[in-house]
């Protein structure tokens, strides 16, 4: 993954931890209701939709990017390693190009 | 009226199917056509996080204290933002070090210590009853309620029949076959369950859709819409406090330590860390999971509050356990079909936990408790063994069974009072306790074995102490005494207060205290002991695990002697003859064959083959058994220990040593130059020496040959030649003379006689001396001494040496006529200073240091004719600076010269 994208993520993470808990949490307590849903429960899931979606753009995006790189320089090497059942030796990371 | 044949037949087929999956996906496995090697599945088998805590349990929190049940989703979808951090490296090393469960990870990150895989093993079983007692209350309370269809109650507790009238016992029983059938067939080398995670994809599905299904109809069927459900909600007295923060027990606290004890329990509950790390197919695949399992996460959330909500309101008199909400409300509408698919997806979410954990958890209870036990208790028997993949599966199957009776035996006497979600979080606190030796261990390379052991056994008692064992307690199963006034009636040993720490909820309190314990004793252990080679190996493999790109470092580790057919053995009586054999032609195949004499790239390989099926602390065990003076010296460990600081040690060394070269060779250079510097001297010294002894000498035989060959000559003639012949002679000796002195002062092996003398009578005595010399050259002398003595301490003979020396000189040069020559003597700021001027033609100013140098003699290119030596001013400067003076020229070309001597004295 991309030294950018995993910044954003380390961001996401971070802004996760204090959209979900005290005081932030607490400015939603009230009992108004937009849309007849409670507004404690409409913003829990509102923010938990949001990071998700976030999370998505981060991450697929950052395959997108990735991807072309790796065209462009008409690599062919996959991210990580695969191991196809049953077959220890395919286990071992690639050798370094 | 639902029949019992239906239910019993519709759960048993599901099974089957359940089974047919499992069972096709270990034949694809097999055949290397993997149908788990996809991001979609291995998200969908890390649902199985969802069990009947979150199918049923879920609404029951949600039915009486709202938003509380969130953290627990919460977490694992922060946990999810980090994946890419930690688990890929939990993943890689898993993969690398052929690791099968978390105790043999653990294990192996602190030196492949088989006493702390134990330990953790130990932990795992204790920590998960209550986790399992709470599937099997689920399942047996859904059959319960739907076999009364359409009738909708409060049940009898189960417990007040006895064992064999009770339904949860042969749900215990019935779970116990499948799991033996669908966990236990055969011994993989890789603990890994393809069929299984097949299975647990497929039923993931399946729940999400039921849940899901139960939640339109509720809200859509049963009221109209969100609105609407929410409207009749806050209109209730009871449920208009549900929709606020207030109603969270432990306020923002507990809710805070929630959403961190799921997020640990997310990565380190056993099952957990096997689909999420074990059975991981590609690490590509972590990606998608990063935020498809969060989805996931949402969506079967999403209904939960409606479903709560239409519960209470439903179901208002309250004789409808809340637990059960999901299927009573089904079946309350009327709906036999969907409360069967209820009661379906219900089932596959706790049969499921409950066959992944007791399989992997008996897996580690047969490789890091039972098998390490056997083998050092009694190695020989096992040795003598030739087939001994019957025993491991013996092991398991007995560890299952076990397992999912203390289980039951946990739920009869325990938790069939609490909730299904108080009980399943006494097990996330235990899964918690992984968190600091795996994840401190993962980045800290000086984590070590010791700092885990205390870390984790301080977690594990503090544990134990202030959430089971008061669980225990209040289920009367043994005294709450301690519950109440604390351990030996100290207050201060209350488990829900310890230490007197009050107001907080028991989870929060617990977690506190056994983080506390268990990260500073994990820390502060392993800062006040050493760690051995093993330990600071594994730790640096472990932390540096993505730098690499080689992994062979421990092969490195074995150095031992031992024969390849003994490994054959060995390998085959753990994995069975014909996966050994499988396993041998495949190292043949990649490296060429094998050697007789088994190499360390072998024994490694053998070694990591076997930890798969017996944990690594295992398999270094049986190894060590059969190879031949295994060393594991320091040196062999440095070369591996850090890959990085060694590269960078290597060129900062690489850099010192060409430093140190440059050093060298500079001083050998200049060392050099000296040498021929010194070398070049000699000649000219030599050449020199030679040219001045040959020009008297040539001239003394020119004369002699004269004089013998005219026997006749006049007297007067034959008396001019002689005289010639003298002075040459005087010339030569006083050359010799002086070449020897010039020698000795070099050398230092010249003698002074220092003593107090008068410099005034001793230029007086050097003036007399030269007299002759300015009488014969008609120079005049003019003296300006002074009137008093000047008494200084120096050697009498050479300082006069010195000063007749620069009068000859002075007289030397004069011109032929008006020759003048002034010597003075006067004090200068605490020295004498003698001056010598003529008025001669001078020297250039270039040549007034030269002139102190040896041989070298000034105007030749004036005087046509050396006048010198070219040794009297060399030998003066030594001797003046033997005496800490000095003695320089002060001249201009055609203005004549002064010499000037300092000398050091009192005034």
């Amino acid at each position: 993954m991309r030294q950018q994208s995993r910044e954003y993520i380390t961001i996401l993470f971070i802004c996760g931890v204090l959209a979900i808990n005290y005081p932030v949490l607490d400015l939603f307590n009230r009992s108004w209701a937009p849309l007849g849903i409670p507004l404690l429960y409409f913003y829990l899931y509102l923010a938990w939709f949001v990071l998700i979606v976030v999370l998505i753009m981060v991450v697929e995006r950052s395959e997108i990017r990735e991807l072309t790189e790796s065209h462009k320089s008409g690599a062919t090497r996959t991210k990580g390693f695969s191991r196809p059942g049953g077959d220890p030796d395919t286990h071992e990371p690639p050798e370094s190009p | 009226m639902m029949g019992d044949g239906i239910i019993i037949a519709s759960a048993l087929a599901y099974m089957g199917l359940l089974f047919g999956i499992a069972y096709y996906g270990d034949q694809r496995a097999d055949a290397g056509r993997s149908i788990i090697a996809n991001p979609y599945i291995y998200t969908l088998s890390l649902a199985i996080y969802c069990t009947a805590w979150t199918f049923y349990g879920s609404v029951g929190l949600a039915a009486v204290s709202g938003v509380d049940f969130l953290p627990v989703y919460l977490g694992p979808t922060l946990m999810a933002v980090l994946f890419w951090f930690v688990l890929r490296r939990i993943v890689r090393i898993t993969k690398v070090h052929r690791i099968t469960s978390i105790a043999d990870f653990i294990g192996s990150r602190y030196g492949k210590s088989g006493l702390l895989a134990g330990m953790v093993t130990l932990i795992v079983m204790l920590g998960i009853l209550p986790y399992i007692s709470i599937q099997l209350k689920a399942i047996a309370a859904s059959f319960s309620l739907l076999r009364q269809y359409p009738e909708v109650s409060r049940l009898a507790i189960s417990t007040q029949h006895p064992v064999w009238m009770d339904t949860t016992f042969f749900v215990a029983l019935v779970l116990i076959v499948f799991t033996i059938l669908f966990g236990t067939r055969h011994i993989d080398n890789t603990e890994r369950h393809e069929g299984m995670v097949a299975a647990v994809a497929f039923e993931s599905m399946f729940k999400l859709l039921a849940f899901m299904l139960v939640g339109v109809v509720v809200t859509f069927m049963l009221f109209d819409g969100p609105g609407d459900l929410f409207q009749h909600a806050a209109e209730h007295p009871d449920l208009a406090p549900l929709l606020r923060f207030e109603v969270v027990p432990g306020g923002y606290g507990g809710w805070l330590s929630l959403t961190f004890l799921s997020m640990m329990a997310f990565l380190f509950l056993p099952r957990q860390f096997q689909v999420l790390v074990v059975e991981n197919v590609n690490e590509a695949h972590i990606r998608k999971a990063i935020w498809l399992f969060p989805l996931y996460l949402f969506a079967i959330n999403l209904f939960v509050l409606p479903i709560a909500l239409g519960g209470r309101l439903m179901f208002n008199n309250g004789d409808v356990d809340a637990d059960t909400f999901v299927l009573a409300l089904p079946m309350a509408e009327h709906m036999p079909m969907l409360a069967l698919l209820v009661f379906l997806g219900g089932l596959s979410a706790a049969a499921s936990m409950i066959m992944f954990e007791t399989v992997t958890l008996s897996t580690m209870v047969c490789n890091d408790l039972v098998m390490p036990i056997l083998l050092r208790a009694n190695p020989r028997w096992l040795a003598g063994q030739t087939d001994l993949s019957g025993l491991l599966l013996g092991i398991r199957r007995v560890g299952i069974v076990i397992l999912i009776l203390l289980g039951y035996l946990y739920f009869r006497f325990v938790s069939e009072s609490y909730a299904l979600v108080t009980s399943g979080l006494v097990s996330f606190a235990a899964a918690a306790q992984f968190a600091p030796p795996i994840l401190i261990g993962l980045f800290w390379k000086r984590a070590n074995r010791r700092g885990a052991l205390i870390g984790l056994s301080g977690g594990f008692l503090v544990w134990a102490y202030t959430l089971l064992l008061p669980a225990m307690a209040r289920s009367g199963w043994i005294g709450t005494d301690f519950v109440d006034t604390g351990l030996l009636g100290l207050e201060l040993l209350k488990p829900y207060a310890l230490f007197g720490l009050k107001n907080l909820d028991p989870y929060m309190h617990s977690v506190f205290w056994s983080m506390l314990l268990n990260i500073g004793g994990l820390v502060f252990g392993s800062m006040l002991s050493q760690p051995d080679p093993l330990e600071q190996v594994q730790g640096s493999q472990f932390v540096d695990i993505l730098k690499r790109e080689r992994h062979d470092g421990d092969s490195l580790l074995w150095r031992g002697v031992v024969e390849t057919a003994e490994l054959y053995d060995l390998l085959s009586r753990f994995l069975g003859p014909q996966r050994a054999t499988e396993a041998f032609d495949r190292y043949a195949h990649d490296h060429g064959g094998y050697p007789l004499q088994a190499d360390s790239r072998l024994i490694h390989y053998t070694e990591r083959l076997l930890a798969g099926a017996i944990g690594a602390a295992s398999a270094r065990v049986m190894i060590s058994s059969i190879v031949m003076g295994e060393v594991l010296s320091i040196e062999e460990v440095m070369t591996i220990l850090d890959e990085s600081t060694q590269v960078l040690e290597y060129s900062r060394r690489l850099e010192q040593k060409s430093g140190e070269l440059e050093a060298a060779s500079a001083e050998l250079r200049e060392a050099n130059n000296r040498l021929r510097e010194l070398d070049r001297l000699k000649d000219e010294f030599i050449s020199t020496v030679t040219h001045e002894l040959r020009t008297p000498l040539t001239s003394i035989r020119a004369f002699s040959e004269i004089l013998l060959a005219n026997p006749d000559m006049e007297v007067e003639q034959r008396s001019k030649f002689l005289s010639i012949i003298v002075k040459e002679s005087e010339r030569l000796t006083r050359l010799i003379n002086q070449v020897l002195d010039m020698a000795k002062i070099d050398s230092g092996r010249i003698e002074w006689h220092m003593d107090e003398i008068d410099l005034r009578t001793l230029i007086q005595d050097a003036i007399n001396s030269t007299s002759q010399l300015f009488c014969d050259k008609a120079v005049a002398l003019h003296e300006e001494l002074g009137d008093a003595p000047v008494i200084i301490d120096g050697d009498h003979d050479r300082l006069t040496q010195v000063i007749i020396n620069l009068l000859s000189n002075a007289v030397k040069f004069c011109p032929e006529q008006g020759g003048k020559v002034t010597i003075r003597l006067q004090p200068s700021s605490n020295r004498w200073r003698i001056e010598v001027i003529d008025n001669g033609p001078g020297i250039a100013s270039d040549q007034h240091k030269l002139i102190f140098e040896k041989f070298h003699q000034v105007s030749n290119a004036h005087a046509g004719k050396p006048k010198g030596t070219g040794l009297g001013l060399p030998i003066s400067q030594r001797i003046v600076e033997y005496h800490n003076g000095r003695i320089w020229v002060e001249s201009e070309t055609g203005k004549g010269a002064m010499f000037i001597v300092e000398l050091p004295g009192t005034l």
